[in-house]
């Protein structure tokens, strides 16, 4: 009996390209890759308050401690919560956790068989084991930063409406500082790689979405910005971002000043990089990176300046709690009614989720947007405007690209990796 | 020993294996034996599974089965027959896990519980077979922990 071990119910995703070789231009495009749940709010009605977060975490491994922070602070926002500064701090050093996490696994394992040329990871397990080590070592290091904030390597179960249910112990903390202070070789190792590798060229401006940098780098803020002047309350998101149809994909576009816009890595240190790390800021120079770049490739290299940012700030955070010393909070406890929306900077972007609560503190309405969704007509009008400059490459190399650059955008999906479909219609030998 | 939960429980039975682990965790096990809610964390689970001296896995698969069908796979039985380059590590495939994890030579001893689903679509919740496998696998897994 053969049985077939398959993973079940992973987000898939599909992202189809058909180009005109006759008029060297993208005649098709189809990012069918991901929209903000549908079933947000079916799932959610009716549950209590203290019953959301564990729920939304649950949307995304890999964002699911963005889900529960962003999904905390809406629910305290409707219910009129106020959190510690203690709150703040270690809440912030979880999401730095989580962007460690998923940053080291995109560029190590995603990026770089891109960048040195090969398939996939796999045949440099045996060619550069040192690099895939180094790789696994960051990431465990990441993982252990959720643990010992969030409770769990990878669902969070600590933080919870009004502060954190237990708190990290002092020599937990203290252990993770020395494992991130010990991991700056490692780190330096990372930025020497990647200096080597040759990013594309292309530009393309476009309006970059974050949120505001008041309190630090861009993290849990309350305001929303771009790079064409917006400045509104995160809150109202609703009334800035507009969602819509398009013909040709089952997902929902989204548009703010332009017709797209783009969030995530590039779009935070564009308009950011004055808060950036001092260790970051550096590697941001050296790297090429400054708060006027306008190639998308370059959110690979915004995703490791990002990488050296959490690391650094970790310390600092960590110090700044144990400074101050863990005091134990009791949580407050109310009811509805109440409605309130926040937004925080998962991995990929801006992520926003909206509540309204009954008298009992119970959901009746739900909202959620995810960064992927919001990039997904950016990543298009990318794709339009690189493919006329591309004319001059062999059709792999074309390919190759194309799928370079959806991958430089992290999209949460498999497609991210070799599932992009080419097609060439009308070429002969080269486009 | 560490005993692994992985899946989505808001996609309906993909949430058996978070299920025995939460029960797992209620009811208490010898000393020793670790219980990680693996969820739907993709290579973080090669992570999880590093340093362990055996480990048992607790899934959600498709294998044609009667749905609450209940199998233990382990040894070859696990080898992926996913070619290398389909690797999706958000969407976090165990094949590619366990590929890699193969392939680095980190894999611990490994047993996989596989659950067999009626339904994965979003619901909180199992189905009516799925949930009455539930006890079984506990006992399956406890004979496990004891061997």
């Amino acid at each position: 009996m053969r049985i077939e071990v398959r993973h079940l119910a992973r987000v898939e995703g599909h992202a189809h390209l058909v180009i005109d070789a006759e008029k060297g231009e993208l005649a098709e495009c189809r990012l069918e890759i991901v929209e903000s749940p549908r079933f947000f709010e079916g799932i959610l009605k009716g549950r209590h308050y203290r019953d959301v977060a564990p729920i939304v975490a649950r949307i995304c491994g890999v964002c699911s401690n963005s889900h529960t922070l962003v999904s905390l602070a809406a629910t305290e926002n409707a219910l009129g919560i106020a959190v510690s500064d203690q709150t703040r701090s270690l809440r912030r050093l979880l999401a730095y956790g989580e962007i460690l996490q998923s940053h080291i696994l995109q560029i190590y394992f995603m990026a770089v068989p891109d960048y040195l040329g090969v398939a996939s990871i796999f045949p440099l397990v045996r060619s550069e084991r040192e690099l895939v080590t180094r790789a696994l070592r960051l990431k465990k290091l990441a993982n252990d930063i959720c643990l010992a904030v969030g409770g769990r390597p990878v669902h969070p179960v600590t933080p919870c409406v009004g502060g954190f249910s237990a708190l990290p112990l002092p020599q937990a903390l203290q252990e993770l500082r020395r494992r991130l202070v010990e991991a700056l070789p490692d780190l330096e190792a990372t930025v020497e790689l990647f200096a080597a590798f040759p990013i594309p060229e292309f530009v393309r401006e476009t309006e970059y979405i974050s949120l505001g940098a008041e309190d630090g780098y861009p993290l849990l803020g309350g305001t929303l910005v771009s790079s064409d002047g917006l400045c509104t309350p995160a809150t109202e998101y609703r009334t800035v971002i507009k969602e819509y149809p398009v013909p040709h994909s089952t997902a929902h576009f989204a548009r703010a000043s332009r017709d797209a816009y783009m969030v995530g890595p590039l779009a935070r240190v564009r308009n950011a990089h004055h808060r950036l790390s001092p260790m970051a800021r550096t590697v941001a120079g050296a790297l090429g990176l400054s708060a006027t770049t306008a190639n998308p490739y370059f959110n690979l290299v915004a995703r490791l300046v990002e990488v050296v940012h959490c690391l650094e700030e970790g310390i600092h955070l960590i110090d700044h709690v144990l400074q101050d010393g863990l005091r134990p909070e009791t949580a407050p406890s109310r009811n509805g009614p109440g409605r309130g929306a926040a937004a925080i900077e998962a991995p990929r972007g801006t992520l926003f989720h909206a509540y309204r609560y009954d008298a009992s503190g119970c959901i009746e309405s739900a909202d959620c947007v995810i960064p992927t969704a919001q990039n997904l007509g950016n990543i298009e009008s990318d794709l339009r405007a690189l493919v006329p400059t591309l004319l001059h490459l062999s059709q792999e190399e074309v390919t190759k690209r194309l799928e370079m650059l959806v991958r430089a955008y992290d999209p949460c999906i498999s497609c991210s990796t070799h599932l992009l479909e080419v097609r060439f219609d009308g070429g002969r030998g080269r486009m | 020993m560490r005993i692994i939960g992985i899946g989505n429980p808001l996609m309906g039975d993909d949430g058996i294996g978070i299920a025995a682990v939460a029960a797992l965790e209620k009811e208490g096990v010898p000393e020793g034996v670790d219980i990680i809610d693996g969820g739907t964390g993709g290579l973080t689970l090669l992570t999880l599974m590093e340093g362990a001296k055996r480990v048992i896995l607790v899934d959600a698969v498709e294998a044609g089965c009667p749905p609450g069908t209940i199998l233990r796979l382990a040894g070859e039985e696990l080898e992926p027959e996913t070619a290398a380059s389909s690797l999706s590590l958000h969407s976090g495939g165990l094949p590619e896990v366990l590929a890699l994890g193969r392939a680095l030579g980190t894999l611990p001893p490994l047993i996989l519980f596989a659950v067999q689903p009626d339904s994965v679509e979003v619901r909180l919740g199992l189905s009516e077979s799925v949930a009455a496998a539930l006890p079984p696998l506990l006992a399956l897994i406890r004979e496990e922990i004891k061997a």
